[in-house]
């Protein structure tokens, strides 16, 4: 299903920023795509109106090139998986995920064993066979949200939303779940948005990212492109450590790890002093001040920085390799 | 745990005698305050023997109390259940201006006396009363009959669901019935199979405090009831009436049942704490 | 017809909830209530005033809020110790003690009323041992106090109770680390923080007592300009038909209450203040 969202508008407490402001994008029929953002960003607001849990005051949602203001989010069809999953404690992991089919009307209500057939099914997809008895406060935080998951795909959804869907939980489970929810999107083919504020998640994981800020869209893009072509200083500094230097010819935005350095000297370089070095694992954070006093960091693999054989007081070039201007 | 060691560990811990002494005082006043006035109604009811006990109770006035009291009991619990649930669906499920103040004046019957609740109905319903002449012009009676009794009883009672209800549905918040809405359930099906489970020993623990209010309230009760004998006598009021006549076991006995229905009230409402960890 | 933007209303059921609240409300609550001024002020403003200012009255009203002012009082100190006990002390029947506190509660008013009659008078179990010190409990305000200290028993328990729960043991480590000693550390570290609580649950027990009939008309031996509270005088005015004077009645009990509680309110909120800052 393609989604289309025109010039969405929508204020909160009136005389507040909106949390969206005029925003704008399309996506594509079976495409993932991350909406990313700082917290507050207007992100998870886009996603709940998309699913009909937020109306907008201005503006057109269209599923398809049809308008969904009119739908209530019952009949949206939207396979929602919220941010603390909002699996209902009162019922077993199977009633859980049965429940969008068993409260269909009865003309269209699959009979109890058809449902419970594809409960498990659907378990068996998120690799939860053998737990349809639990209840969920008796699962991990992982297992909860493949659990949300499955309810949510149970009504076979036209698209489905995640509201930071590894935001909850710790850091390897997170990486495990990125790589299965990619997979699994690749098998089952669905529209998917999901909501993250981390930009390393949204980069891996989806085909194409939506970087969102004050509620508005500063730009969306595959990963690679965003990275090499950011289109306004927003996404540049979004994405990973950044340089903000004055120069003669503007600001300029140089990534930490797009400076070399080189030997006292080197032309087309910048003169600079070592002034602290901050080893993190693999990679040197090499903190340079420059003639006109000002600081900035650059990155490189503790191999590279090993080989130059500077330390702390040692005068050098930071050479830049590549650079963004807007 | 060695008696009257401290529940856990303080480093501002009071010298034992203090504890001694404090604790001392605690049970004491338990005795005293509580413990004291529950036995003596048991004491008394019991004073002249069991068959003294059931001809107060047997007794056909008393009879027709007790069945009263479980009418006007049945009645106002249910409806202020429906209340209640109401109002915590209002409120917990939705924003809207003046919710703070609605709020407030759920509570309001808590903070007016008996008295002035069973007066306004009086003022409202009486002979004298606002409309009261008018409605009796047609054949209806409200005061000194069973429907002002359960009004004056709806009145006191009518906080109690809603005051567990709306603290409790506001702590679990609305991501359950958005998603049950996303998933295409139909208001009825989000109220009685995600909801209703998830606040049934709050709601029941209110309908508990409910009826034991409901059961035993007097002072409302007393001003719109008439005291008609056999007709319009609660059990608080028959009670009053035979202590009155100086007929204290009847009396005590009459307030015995009531004195166990307090007592199953507390064991219930223990059980459900501890089951509800509250 | 509340929403700000047009916000919809993802879950259902908001005219039908708030429809059945705000038609009960009105119906059972709200309209009702206005009877009492309504009535009030029908009464000629000279009538209404010789009502007021009736010794009888008067003294009814001092009584009420005089008792119930001390019977709040008694349950501060009283309800602190308990909540301090059940919080802290690890006993044998602790959990029972612990449900028996809300007995006031359950019990209805007129059961403990006989109750506390039976006990306190001349002849009762108590009434016996304390005619001979000279203490004469039943047909006194005394007896008020005493009904009233039961009914409004579990108000202070059950604000502080939490509240001392979740009290931060390392505030109190760290005055025992500073050398006070406990009923200093008590002072000036506990109290000051169970306070807010205290002063909530006195202002429940002070809201119920005032208005508190049943527990109190047995005990109380309700001679007028003795131990007549204004609960009761408004169900005599009643009676002799003179709807006017007891809604005048009700009315300055309503008033006086109200401004005792915002009071409190307003006590709470310069401590909170005064915290904060």
């Amino acid at each position: 299903m393609r989604i289309e969202i025109e010039n969405a508008v929508k204020t909160f407490e009136r005389g507040e920023r909106p949390a969206l402001d005029g925003l704008s994008m399309t996506v594509a029929d079976g495409e993932l795509v991350a909406l990313l953002g700082p917290s507050g960003s207007g992100k998870t607001t886009l996603l709940r109106a998309i699913a009909g849990l937020e109306g907008l005051e201005s503006g057109a949602i269209r599923f398809d090139g049809e308008d969904v203001a009119g739908l209530d989010a019952r009949d949206r069809n939207v396979g929602f998986v919220f941010q603390h999953y909002a699996l209902f404690r009162t019922m077993t992991v199977e009633e859980n995920v049965g429940f969008g089919l068993s409260v269909r009307p009865r003309a269209t209500r699959p009979p109890k064993a058809e449902i419970a057939a594809r409960a498990r099914e659907l378990l068996r997809l998120v690799h939860l066979e053998g737990y349809e008895r639990r209840y969920p406060a008796q699962l991990s935080g992982g297992q909860r949200q493949r659990v949300a998951l499955a309810r949510a795909l149970a009504i076979d959804p036209g698209v489905l939303l995640l509201d930071e869907p590894f935001g909850a939980l710790d850091a390897q489970v997170r990486k495990e779940l990125r790589r299965w929810l990619r997979e699994l999107h690749d098998r089952t083919g669905h529209t998917t948005l999901f909501v993250t504020h981390d930009q390393e998640e949204a980069l891996e994981l989806a085909d194409r990212v939506a970087v969102i800020n004050a509620g508005k869209l500063e730009q969306i893009a595959p990963p690679a492109e965003l990275y090499a072509h950011p289109a306004t200083p927003f996404v540049c500094e979004f994405l990973g450590a950044v340089n903000r230097l004055d120069t003669p010819e503007g600001i300029v935005y140089v990534r930490a790890h797009e400076i070399d350095l080189t030997p006292p000297g080197t032309p087309h370089a910048l003169a600079a002093t070592l002034v602290a070095v901050r080893a993190a694992g693999p990679r040197v954070h090499v903190e340079l001040e420059l003639s006109s006093a000002r600081r900035i960091e650059a990155e490189l693999s503790a191999e590279a920085f090993a080989a130059t054989g500077y330390a702390v007081g040692s005068a050098l070039s930071a050479r830049i390799r590549r650079k963004h201007t807007f | 745990m060695s008696l009257l060691s401290p529940r856990r560990a303080h480093a501002v811990a009071e010298a034992p005698a203090v504890r001694f002494l404090l604790l001392g005082l605690a049970l004491a006043a338990v005795a005293l305050f509580l413990l004291l006035p529950l036995g003596v109604v048991f004491a008394e009811a019991f004073a002249r023997g069991w068959a003294a006990f059931a001809e107060g109770v047997a007794d056909p006035d008393a009879r027709a109390a007790i069945r009263l009291t479980l009418l006007v009991a049945a009645i106002s619990v249910s409806v202020n259940l429906v209340f209640g649930v109401a109002a915590a669906w209002a409120v917990t499920k939705f924003d809207f201006p003046g919710k703070s103040v609605l709020v407030t004046l759920i509570d309001l019957p808590f903070s007016v006396s008996p008295v002035i609740a069973g007066l306004i109905y009086v003022l409202l319903f009486g002979a004298h009363g606002l409309i009261g002449p008018w409605l009796i012009a047609h054949g209806v009676e409200v005061i000194f009959a069973v429907p002002g009794i359960v009004l004056a009883t709806m009145f006191v009672t009518l906080p109690f669901v809603a005051r567990e209800l709306i603290p409790t549905m506001e702590m679990l918040g609305r991501g359950d019935e958005e998603a049950a809405r996303t998933l295409g359930a139909s208001g009825w099906q989000i109220f009685f199979r995600v909801t209703l489970p998830n606040v049934k020993w709050a709601a029941l623990y209110g309908v508990l405090l409910c009826n034991a209010r409901a059961m035993g309230e007097f002072g409302a009760v007393s001003v719109v009831s008439g005291h008609l004998r056999g007709l319009t006598n609660t059990m608080p009021l028959h009670i009053e009436i035979l202590y009155n006549e100086y007929n204290f076991v009847a009396a005590f006995a009459v307030a015995s049942l009531l004195a166990l229905m307090a007592l199953v009230t507390l064991a219930l409402k223990s059980g459900l704490e501890a089951l509800g960890g509250k | 017809m509340f929403a700000r933007s047009p916000s919809p209303k993802v879950i259902p059921g908001f005219g039908l909830a708030l429809g059945i609240t705000l038609a009960y409300l009105s119906l059972v609550v709200l309209l009702p209530l206005a009877m009492i001024p309504l009535a009030a002020f029908r009464l000629a403003p000279e009538r209404a005033w010789a009502v007021v200012s009736d010794p009888r009255t008067v003294h009814a009203l001092a009584l009420s809020f005089g008792t119930a002012l001390l019977a709040a009082a008694v349950n501060a100190v009283l309800g602190t110790l308990l909540a301090w006990v059940l919080v802290r002390y690890d006993f044998p029947g602790r959990r029972l003690v612990d449900a028996l506190i809300d007995l006031p509660f359950a019990l209805p008013t007129a059961v403990a009323g006989i109750s506390l009659a039976a006990l306190y008078a001349p002849n009762g179990w108590l009434g016996r041992l304390l005619a001979p010190l000279g203490v004469t409990v039943a047909y006194t305000p005394l007896g008020i106090v005493v009904a009233l200290v039961f009914v409004g028993l579990p108000f202070v328990v059950r604000t502080v109770e939490p509240v001392l729960e979740a009290l931060d043991a390392e505030v109190e480590e760290a005055a025992a680390t500073l050398g006070a000693s406990w009923s200093r550390a008590f002072r000036r570290v506990v109290l000051p923080l169970i306070a807010p609580a205290v002063l909530a649950g006195f202002a429940m027990a002070l809201a119920r007592g005032v208005g508190e009939y049943g527990s109190v008309i047995f005990i109380a031996g309700n001679l007028p300009m003795v131990s007549e509270i204004a609960p009761l005088l408004i169900a005599i005015r009643l009676e002799e038909y003179n709807n006017g004077a007891a809604a005048v009645i009700a009315l300055a009990m309503l008033a006086i209450a109200f401004a005792l509680l915002l009071a409190i309110n307003l006590l709470q909120a310069w401590n909170r203040r005064r915290i904060e800052a």
